[in-house]
């Protein structure tokens, strides 16, 4: 056993032992850790968005582009190289310096514009940036959202992708394959094609309420919530993975990390 | 005797379970004790996409998690990582999520110093270099329009690197301008960002899109691996243990997964035994006479 003396490990290992308290009960050094988490990510949080955001999106380039429209090319390349700088993003350098300050500007106004919803009589103008941050977003993301996750996965029901070669999900190949060498990895792939397709429809059939579930609806949609009861078994399963791999993840850091034993 | 035995293991305080979770999570961290773990389709895929890729092309790994993610992805981040030094593959790290940052660099640091340690301890290969066999550039809000961006130029999200560096002077970026010059893009992930670089990255710039994600997200995507929208995926402490096994670099992931293995059981024997006792409890409960009906089996409630 070899015990770690690094304060940081120690703080952390205390915080840790300080959380998983609370599976006793509820008590202040539970507390005491979340209320530390809670003002350290708040922290964190600040200083990772002024330095990512403020500074490094705008400031920086803001400062470089006044100084480039300010000082001619010779000067500025002095600045520059005693800043430590070279340019700006390319983005900015097919611009002039006065038309590249605007495109600083625009986001900036408009973010600024935001923050008039605390103030109720002109609460009305910030809806013009809600405007342009909707309009801009959905223009990016409805094509690609249509593409990725309707057009895509609509083909997906039908044939897959084995390369440049295009397999139909129900595939009698597979079944001929099945017959010439009968065994589970077969059976499964003959299989999963048909089951794929029919557990899709079936789920989908469970959704259609515009008609009575009953007859054939009917009989599809009660197989389409056993396929969804497979799929939620699933998830759950996955779910008590991931929540036991975070108490491994810890015990591991208190165990091997923390206490030093050999590992 | 039995009927009360039922009942106090029927409504067993739980806090026993915690604990003897932690029992057995603890006994299989220090015993020496071994699963084996089968490679899965989605993890072999992973692997094939990079080993077959060309290693002068570099890795675009998007570490996009917060601490919280980092038993199930760490060990991913880790494998990837000594996987594309191994075959003297540069990689470029990016955060997509404020958190991601600090936790690169942290990993970044262990593998490249375990590497360098071991370059100069046995004088054999290269120790890597920042700038040439990796590239640190930090974190940049706005995932969606980060991942449209590096699609065009990557010098227009990060003139720099996280220390300041401008990539105009580092050889990795000498030919390196956006996805057409990289290997695949790798998003680990904790959140809903591979559906974002399946979007903006897979659909718009046709880069192979590499998925490792926490065990609680792995089932939505399948449906995208089975499209081929996602080229491999790693799902939880399981996809990390299979891909240290397939890159033959045993780690914390194979180590966790007896843990899992134990809790798992003892989760299944508690699910049965809990299910058992229910039913022989209600058994037992409809052979007793009700309290509320008198001898002859009529309801005297009323009377």
């Amino acid at each position: 056993m070899n015990i770690s003396l690094d304060i940081w490990i120690w703080v952390a290992a205390i915080f840790t032992l300080f959380v998983y308290t609370f599976l006793y009960k509820d008590n202040p050094f539970y507390k005491l850790a979340e209320h530390v988490m809670v003002g350290l990510g708040a922290g964190y949080y600040t200083a990772v968005l002024y330095h990512n955001v403020i500074v490094e999106d705008f400031l920086v380039p803001f400062g470089v582009t006044l100084n480039k429209l300010a000082l001619t090319p010779a000067e500025f390349q002095a600045y520059a190289d005693t800043q430590g700088m070279t340019s700006l993003p390319p983005i900015l350098e097919d611009f002039t310096p006065v038309v590249a300050l605007v495109l600083l500007l625009i986001p900036v106004i408009l973010g600024l514009l935001l923050f008039t919803r605390f103030i109720p009589k002109i609460s009305w103008i910030s809806r013009y940036s809600l405007a342009f941050i909707l309009g801009a977003n959905s223009g990016i993301a409805i094509p690609n959202a249509l593409q990725a996750r309707v057009i895509s996965q609509l083909r997906g029901t039908f044939v897959q992708d084995h390369g440049a070669l295009v397999v139909p999900l129900f595939s009698i190949d597979s079944w001929r394959d099945f017959f010439a060498a009968p065994g589970i990895s077969t059976f499964f792939d003959a299989i999963s094609g048909p089951l794929f397709i029919v557990g899709t429809l079936c789920t989908l059939a469970y959704f259609f309420f515009s008609l009575e579930h009953k007859g054939v609806l009917g009989g599809a949609a009660r197989v389409g919530i056993w396929f969804l009861m497979i799929g939620f078994g699933a998830s759950f399963g996955y779910t008590v993975m991931a929540r036991v791999s975070l108490l491994i993840g810890r015990v591991h850091f208190l165990l091997f990390d923390w206490l030093g034993l050999p590992k | 005797m039995a009927s009360s035995g039922l009942q106090r293991f029927l409504t067993l305080d739980r806090r026993w379970i915690f604990l003897l979770e932690a029992v057995v999570v603890v006994l299989a961290l220090v015993g020496p004790f071994v699963v084996g773990v089968k490679i899965t389709k989605p993890v072999s895929d992973f692997h094939r996409v990079i080993h077959q890729s060309d290693p002068a092309k570099p890795l675009l790994v998007a570490v996009d998690t917060p601490p919280a993610g980092l038993p199930e992805l760490e060990p991913m981040v880790v494998a990837i990582l000594r996987h594309a030094f191994s075959r003297s593959q540069p990689v470029i790290l990016v955060s997509l999520q404020m958190e991601g940052v600090a936790i690169s660099e942290r990993i970044l640091n262990r593998v490249t110093g375990e590497i360098n340690d071991q370059v100069s301890r046995t004088g054999r290969g290269e120790p890597l270099v920042s700038g040439v066999d990796y590239a640190l550039l930090g974190f940049r809000a706005g995932f969606s329009s980060v991942i449209i961006s590096l699609g065009e130029e990557i010098r227009n999200v990060f003139p720099t690197d996280f220390y300041g560096t401008p990539l105009d002077t580092m050889p990795l970026f000498r030919n390196t301008h956006n996805y057409d010059d990289m290997a695949a893009a790798v998003d680990i992930s904790w959140s809903s960002t591979p559906e974002a670089w399946v979007e903006y990255a897979g659909v718009t710039y046709g880069v192979p899109i590499l998925v490792g994600c926490t065990a609680v997200s792995a089932p939505q995507y399948y449906a995208y691996l089975q499209t081929g929208q996602m080229a491999g995926l790693l799902g939880g402490l399981k996809g990390a243990a299979e891909y240290e096994r397939i890159t033959n670099n045993p780690g914390a992931a194979g180590r966790g997964m007896v843990a899992q293995f134990g809790v798992h059981a003892l989760l299944v024997l508690a699910i049965v035994l809990g299910n058992v006792a229910f039913f022989l409890d209600r058994f037992m409960s409809s052979r007793r006479p009700s309290p509320s009906t008198g001898p002859t089996g009529t309801d005297n409630r009323g009377a």
